[in-house]
């Protein structure tokens, strides 16, 4: 019941947060056909010269460590809010 | 810049040491446990307490009970007074557990106590074990998570009456079973034959019988001083039409032949005629019993080991055989059926008590009290005796009522510990619910819209060796018709790949140096790797 009610009030929030983010369509640009298609496409064909497969998969391996290290660095925070005046992780 | 050096060899070998450590499967040989469950008995909540040890059967499909099993009671001063878990009397065990996938097994077994030094009419000692518990047949084995002894009131006095104890369960924790892996015949097949035969009936002058028998000859490495014996395994059996020859035994494998093709029998009477227009020509061998076993998903078609006569490729058709990842016993569901024959059948292999088993005989407790069958007619030890009945018996009252006071005031605490559980641990589905709700907000955002575009388009294929098309109109109408970095064959594509090689690297490394600053980061950590000039 407790943790059902911290729960619900945090998931709340975050839907609220996440509801005043834009929810528009994408530009025509990225959408299928668009430029980014063409350039991409185009440079699939450098594919003998460039491993995209593998550029691709540690760009996400990356962007997983950042979400990863944001995290740690959120918990450190909240953490440091109860060493009774000690610490900071900022 | 021997520092950088060291950096750049420390990051490339994080790659298969990573590799390696997560490769690294943990595997448990079942070993022996030892679980303790007390009875209740009407009236008396701790009146006995049963110590067993137990264990997975190799095949899994089981869970044995060691012989050293033992069940004491408490003093026992009156005969006919107190038999529940006496030797001689009988006891029912369930076992119950996860089959995998949250189905489950179960398993029951009964039994009679037997007799142990340290019984007597003072002290109710037994032992019981030595069996195991049917659980089976589960492909993966059955995960045992309670073990549950009933014992039978065949003469129980007192308040309860005659009346079996109520159950005593222990809850236990085996650890998932290893189902082990059976002996394969480490050999090979080195010959296959298949023989003519003709029978002249006595009296005849005509051959009428004719038959074909198969032999294999087998090189086994299973012999009883470790050298390679050679076995030689028949069946002769009278087929002309028939497809099928099945139920050869070596003695302790069984191989099934399986004749995919006779040839046309003939309408001749002539039997030698007829043996030569059946002659097989194409011949499988199963072994039954070693049909591999990969969790859910059997394989049978890896158990022909031979597959042709005569053999067209002998070194390629007997890998069945010689490849001990295949030879696993076959348990579980039934997957083919031969009716004439039970090498199809899913087998047990450890059946006979395991000669590991740990002492696991509990301290017996004994009461140095004198019995009174002695057969003396002595009424002063008479009178003694049943005084001391009397008087114990009213300390087993006292004794009782505390501890149903006890148990009372315990069952209070825990309908307190389950309402603060209640209190704290959420519904079934609640989280599930709650992510499905930032989920389906999240996707009605432009910015996932965005990361969906993104992994449309990049979830093509991105291999091409065709380059960039350039396609130009020059001045004067002159067209132009290129495809930049074209690298599909000849020495561009060897440039290509070794460019291709190099940047690889390049990514790994710089991907490997960018994570650990990342990361380190968000310990508040400041790593230089990677960087320049910070060493």
């Amino acid at each position: 019941m407790i943790v059902e009610l911290v729960f619900g009030v945090v998931v709340n929030f975050i839907v609220w947060v996440i509801d005043r983010l834009p929810s528009g369509s994408v530009p025509d640009w990225l959408g299928e056909g668009g430029y980014l298609t063409t350039v991409w496409t185009s440079a699939a064909g450098l594919g003998a010269w460039v491993p995209w497969t593998l550029f691709t998969s540690v760009a996400v391996f990356v962007m997983g460590a950042a979400a990863l290290s944001f995290l740690i660095k959120l918990g450190r925070i909240i953490l440091s809010l109860f060493t009774a005046g000690g610490g900071s992780a900022a | 810049m021997n520092r950088r050096l060291t950096r750049v060899v420390l990051a490339l070998l994080m790659v298969p040491v990573v590799l390696l450590a997560s490769s690294q499967t943990a595997h448990a040989a079942n070993a022996w446990h030892q679980i303790t469950m007390q009875p209740v008995l009407p009236g008396y909540p701790d009146a006995m307490k049963c110590t067993a040890n137990v264990k997975y059967a190799d095949d899994a499909q089981s869970l044995y009970f060691g012989a050293g099993s033992v069940c004491q009671g408490i003093p026992d001063f009156s005969p006919g007074y107190l038999q529940s878990g006496e030797p001689g009397s009988t006891f029912k065990i369930d076992v119950r557990g996860d089959a995998g996938g949250g189905s489950p097994c179960i398993g029951t077994e009964s039994g009679t106590f037997g007799a142990h030094p340290n019984d007597s009419t003072m002290n109710v000692v037994s032992t019981f074990g030595g069996f195991h518990v049917e659980t089976g047949p589960h492909p993966l084995g059955c995960e045992v998570l309670e073990v549950c002894i009933t014992l039978d009131g065949t003469v129980y006095g007192g308040d309860g009456g005659d009346q079996p104890s109520l159950p005593a369960c222990a809850h236990v924790d085996l650890g998932e079973p290893e189902i082990t892996q059976g002996q394969c015949i480490h050999g090979d097949v080195h010959g296959i034959e298949l023989i003519p035969n003709q029978q002249q009936r006595v009296g005849s002058t005509t051959v009428t019988d004719y038959w074909w028998s198969v032999r294999v000859y087998l090189n086994n490495n299973q012999g009883a001083d470790g050298s390679w014996d050679k076995w030689r395994v028949s069946k002769s059996t009278s087929f002309s039409t028939d497809s099928t020859l099945t139920g050869v035994s070596t003695g302790t494998r069984t191989l099934t032949f399986e004749l995919a093709k006779t040839g046309t029998a003939t309408a001749s009477n002539d039997a030698a005629a007829k043996l030569a227009a059946s002659k097989p020509t194409s011949l499988q061998i199963y072994a039954l019993d070693q049909i591999r076993n990969t969790g859910t998903n059997y394989d049978t078609s890896a158990n022909v080991i031979a597959s042709v006569y005569p053999p067209a490729n002998p070194e390629g058709a007997y890998r069945g055989l010689t490849q001990p990842p295949l030879c696993r016993f076959y348990y579980g569901t039934k997957l083919v059926d031969f009716p004439n024959t039970s090498a199809d059948d899913p087998g047990t292999i450890d059946v006979l008590p395991p000669e590991d088993e740990p002492t696991a005989e509990p301290t017996v407790v004994t009461t140095n009290v004198t019995p009174d069958d002695t057969g003396t007619d002595n009424s002063l030890l008479s009178l003694l005796a049943g005084l001391l009945r009397l008087i114990l018996a009213a300390i087993k009252a006292i004794v009782g009522a505390v501890k149903a006071l006890g148990t009372a005031i315990a069952g209070i605490a825990d309908a307190i510990l389950d309402g603060i559980k209640d209190f704290f641990v959420p519904d079934n589905g609640f989280m599930n619910s709650e992510y499905s709700e930032i989920r389906d907000a999240w996707e009605a955002t432009t910015m996932w819209r965005y990361v969906e575009e993104v992994e449309t388009m990049t979830s093509g294929n991105v291999s091409g060796c065709n380059g960039v098309p350039l396609d130009l109109t020059l001045a004067g109408g002159v067209e132009v018709h290129q495809r930049i970095g074209a690298a599909c064959t000849g020495t561009m594509a060897s440039v290509a790949s070794v460019v291709r090689m190099v940047i690889s690297a390049g990514i790994v490394v710089a991907g490997t140096f960018a994570v650990i600053r990342i990361v380190g980061a968000g310990f508040g950590w400041a790593p230089g790797v990677g960087r320049g000039a910070d060493a």
